[in-house]
């Protein structure tokens, strides 16, 4: 892996295509084998959280797009809870990892680093 | 010391501000003696092509574009982007082409900074 990128999702799942449109390219990058950290902070959090569900609208949930990202190697799904905490949810709410996965939880203190830690940055 | 920069931009044209932000960005990394590595348009960003572009009295977007392309800068457009908004590689200007986000992968690759305009 010659580098690695933050990407950042910042807006919420379906008022716009961006965070689809995130991981399109999170796949794009895994198949030339970077190692990508997403991180989920604003109103990004709000695509992982158990009970969105977009059904009605005629969308596929990202939620379990994005874990599937987790299939390969390469990827990290952070997410800042404070965030979560500001939209009425906490960590109890993301939706499972599964088996042998976890979520990194940045805290506001730490997310500067977090992100300067890496080499590139995409914000979504 | 110089660096080397890749630009995305996830805007279309006439909406914002983040185009012009974008070029006038561009315009001033190249005037201070950096290097832009490229520039990849994706989601509504893929309009900035469009080579029918008219703007009466105003700044034509796609035509200042397409002067940066005329440097050595590569201008690419999600190709796939495209398709969902009826662009074809016939709509775009002369110097932008569309592509596959290798090209971008290659952009974040190649750069010492990277900036995205837009969403």
């Amino acid at each position: 892996m010659d580098y690695n990128v933050c990407v950042v999702i910042r807006h919420p799942p379906y008022g716009t295509v961006l965070p689809a449109e995130a991981y399109r390219t999170i796949q794009a990058l895994q198949t030339f084998e970077r190692e990508v950290s997403v991180l989920f902070m604003a109103d990004g959090v709000l695509t992982l959280v158990d009970t969105t569900d977009p059904g009605p609208i005629g969308m596929q949930r990202l939620a379990e797009a994005y874990l599937s990202l987790l299939a390969l190697p390469g990827v990290t799904l952070a997410v800042h809870p404070a965030s979560l905490e500001e939209r009425g949810f906490s960590i109890g709410d993301l939706v499972a990892m599964p088996e042998g996965s976890e979520y990194r939880f940045v805290d506001s203190e730490e997310i500067e680093d977090y992100i300067t830690d890496h080499k590139t940055v995409l914000c979504f | 010391m110089p660096v080397k920069i890749g630009v995305l931009l996830l805007s279309g044209p006439y909406q914002t501000q983040d185009v012009d932000s974008m070029i006038h960005f561009v315009e001033a990394a190249l005037a201070k003696g950096h290097e832009i590595v490229g520039i990849f348009l994706y989601t509504d960003g893929v309009y900035n092509l469009n080579v029918k572009i008219k703007a009466p009295g105003d700044r034509n977007l796609a035509e200042e574009l397409d002067a940066i392309g005329t440097g050595d800068i590569p201008v690419v457009g999600c190709g796939v982007c495209a398709k969902f908004r009826g662009l074809t590689k016939h709509d775009t200007i002369e110097h932008g082409k569309l592509g596959g986000l290798g090209a971008l992968d290659g952009y974040l690759e190649r750069c010492d900074r990277f900036i995205t305009f837009g969403g």
